[in-house]
């Protein structure tokens, strides 16, 4: 089973049942330690997700302002249980949904879905 | 039997997972040779995506890559692992060149070059 790529502002529209991996893109806007989370923003939309499973090396990269990518397990609704962590740094995001938006359409046609 | 004489078989095959796993059927019955848009075959392909998944198994690696459009499982032999495994971790966006093959009935690609993808976008090219 792969991630499928969710933007955040599709998160609370998106009917997607526990358990389901998806593929988040946001600027990391909190850290908490405490509890093991950070949190994800991008657009006014913002989803929590949990850091238990990372190995040490990659929370240490995590920074607040960082835009990171996160596959993971959704749980429940804006919160998401993260496998693994990629640094996006740079990435421009609105050409980045409009790439996702083109994918999205290509696999329509291909019946890949 | 041409396939030889087709540049396409002696290239490796720009592919998303997602694509090669539904779109490329296998020519053969040991499922190493697969059919390009009917026309084609081909046993190579370049594949890139991010790791999320790696096993160590003695001197060999298993790799799960996942492009947005596929998961599909890489395996590293030791000539090509002892160059990788101290370059590829979790979350890095590789770009892998290798051979596509069927195995106990799961497509898994044998790996002949692995390296750091350096684009943003490479996903989506």
């Amino acid at each position: 089973e792969y991630a499928r790529v969710v933007l955040l502002d599709e998160l609370p529209t998106t009917a997607l049942p526990s358990g389901t991996l998806v593929r988040v893109t946001g600027s990391l806007t909190k850290i908490e330690t405490t509890c093991d989370s950070v949190t994800l923003t991008s657009k006014g939309h913002f989803v929590t997700v949990t850091t238990s499973l990372l190995g040490p090396e990659q929370i240490e990269e995590l920074y607040v302002g960082g835009v990171y990518q996160v596959i993971g397990t959704i749980s429940e609704r804006c919160v998401i249980q993260a496998r693994v962590v990629r640094d996006v740094g740079g990435l421009d995001y609105d050409l980045y949904a409009g790439a996702v938006g083109v994918l999205r359409q290509w696999q329509n046609s291909q019946s890949l879905k | 039997n041409k396939w030889g004489l087709d540049p396409v078989f002696h290239t490796h095959v720009k592919l998303t997972i997602g694509y090669l796993l539904s779109q490329c059927p296998p020519l053969n019955t040991e499922g190493t040779f697969f059919s390009l848009c009917k026309l084609h075959a081909f046993q190579k392909v370049e594949i890139v995506g991010v790791v999320v998944e790696k096993l160590s198994y003695g001197d060999k690696m298993k790799l799960l890559v996942d492009d947005a459009t596929g998961c599909m499982r890489f395996v590293v032999f030791p000539g090509t692992y002892s160059e990788t495994t101290a370059k590829i971790n979790l979350g890095h966006l590789v770009r892998i060149y290798g051979r596509v093959r069927i195995y106990k009935e799961v497509h898994e690609v044998t790996v002949e070059q692995i390296g750091a993808s350096s684009s943003l976008f490479s996903l989506f090219l």
